[in-house]
């Protein structure tokens, strides 16, 4: 495969009788923030889980960074999944210790920083804090990482337009620019204008890969609209 | 980072464990005190019988929690929620499970160390010295044979080997359980359940071929050999006993680590 910093090549993923997979394949450069967009039940969170090894493919290729998932591609990739993963019993402190321990990519200072303007005190027990903030903390902790490949699942579902914008904004103001941003979501219209691509996912393949300015040249339309068609019911 | 993994794990036990050997601990004390102030009394007896019960429904306790602990801590962090942190380290599922089997093996050794030194501070006083004085006079008799030594050791690996069977058991059951769509405990504890008459069953057919064969006359010479050499029959029926349980241990162990690395599906 080629130097893109993330491929997939063919992959399949069955589940059961469902095949949420369907040889999907698609290649991103470094320094892109991408959208994967999908109606639910569409692939998306699968392949997130594939990229971050908490899945096996059946069969097909996955590379990031020329190398299969597994534990260096760990070393280089910032998750957030789509829920609360953190053991409520640790403190915020605890958990940001946590992240410095196991990534050497850790931003300790970014975090608190982050965790100060939210009005988060490190002493603070994760199971105290309301379930916005509690997404907020995981966020933080994702976006504290100088990583290669950022993988968001799902960070503007759920929360109210206020909170949105605030994860938008930490997403552009503290990620790696060399680093590539791969945000899941069906939510377009808030996300759109911070996308440089969008990957369109429906029944497990991509039926769409291209650039904003070549979809609004091509389609003169936004990328909500253009979702809106292409998944129309 | 195996290190790493220990230090967090240590921290997470000692959440739940720590009050519960310091509970142990103090009911130990109390005991020893209420014992000092022994006399006819009614109350006296009341207080001082139910503070030993205490005690030792505290020692079952901390026996049965420690292992408890273990396992639902194997199962709430690699198999929930936590699942997706702990997966996404830089961490190999091997480290994962090294780590869980030993910090769970540890803090089984320091729940019966905190049990014999409650037991030691409960009977402290001229009763102790007594049993300390039989306990030197068995263990010279025990050691007077050159075997002896060595049985120590086979017994003691064989222990060390079976604890840690007991909880890859375990985590092979939850593993297996993991794979199932639906009812993901249930499955691990029918997965437990299963094997445990698997066992029974295979057990009773080997008693019975042996039986038969021994009755046939067929395992003559093994029994002749047992009565001609029997320091070294002991030896070689503890080394057996080790082997295989290590062989099971290893075959949990490999299930395990499948699961994590092929079947993983965190809900």
């Amino acid at each position: 495969m080629s130097e893109k910093l993330l491929c997939l090549e063919n992959v399949v993923k069955r589940y059961s009788n469902v095949l949420a997979l369907n040889n999907a394949t698609f290649s991103l450069d470094s320094g892109k923030i991408v959208g994967l967009l999908g109606p639910n039940g569409s692939g998306k969170t699968t392949l997130i889980k594939i990229l971050n090894g908490l899945l096996t493919a059946d069969s097909g290729k996955v590379e990031i960074n020329g190398l299969a998932p597994g534990v260096e591609t760990k070393k280089i990739v910032a998750y957030l999944p789509d829920n609360n993963y953190l053991n409520s019993y640790m403190t915020v402190r605890q958990i940001v210790n946590f992240f410095k321990d196991f990534y050497d990519d850790f931003r300790e200072n970014l975090a608190y920083e982050m965790l100060e303007k939210l009005g988060i005190s490190p002493d603070t027990k994760l199971k105290t804090l309301s379930k916005g903030n509690k997404e907020k903390v995981c966020l933080i902790l994702t976006m504290s990482r100088n990583a290669k490949l950022y993988v968001l699942d799902e960070p503007i579902a759920g929360v109210d337009p206020a909170a949105r914008d605030y994860v938008i904004r930490t997403i552009i103001n503290n990620y790696n620019p060399e680093a590539t941003v791969l945000i899941s979501t069906h939510l377009i219209s808030d996300i759109e204008q911070v996308l440089d691509e969008v990957i369109f996912i429906r029944d497990g393949s991509v039926v769409l890969h291209k650039s904003i300015d070549e979809i609004r040249e091509e389609h003169a339309k936004s990328v909500d609209e253009l979702f809106r068609e292409v998944f129309r019911w | 980072m195996v290190k790493k993994l220990f230090k967090h794990e240590i921290v997470s036990y000692l959440r739940t464990l720590l009050p519960v050997n310091l509970i142990v601990l103090a009911i130990a004390i109390m005991t020893r005190v209420v014992l000092f102030f022994e006399n006819d009394s009614i109350i006296y007896g009341l207080v001082a019988g139910s503070s030993i019960v205490m005690l030792f429904v505290g020692i079952i306790a901390c026996i049965y929690m420690t292992f408890i602990v273990s396992i639902v801590r194997f199962y709430k962090n690699l198999f929930t929620a936590e699942g997706y942190l702990m997966f996404t380290l830089p961490v190999t599922p091997t480290q994962h499970i090294f780590v869980k089997l030993l910090t769970a093996m540890l803090f089984e050794v320091i729940a019966i160390v905190n049990i014999i030194l409650s037991m030691t501070i409960f009977i402290s006083g001229e009763l102790f010295v007594e049993i300390l004085k039989a306990l030197g006079y068995l263990l010279k008799d025990l050691f007077s044979s050159p075997h002896a030594v060595f049985y120590f050791i086979e017994v003691l690996i064989g222990i060390l080997i079976a604890g840690a069977y007991a909880y890859l058991l375990w985590y092979a059951c939850i593993s297996l359980g993991q794979r199932s769509r639906k009812n993901r405990i249930f499955m691990a504890v029918l997965a437990y359940f299963a094997y445990y008459m698997i066992t029974q069953i295979v057990a009773t057919v080997f008693m019975i071929v042996v039986m038969i064969l021994g009755s046939a006359g067929v395992l003559e010479n093994f029994a002749n050999f047992f009565v001609l050499h029997p320091y070294a029959s002991v030896h070689i029926l503890l080394i057996a006993y080790d082997l295989f349980m290590a062989a099971l241990g290893t075959l949990f162990f490999f299930i395990v680590r499948n699961t994590m690395k092929n079947k993983l599906n965190l809900e």
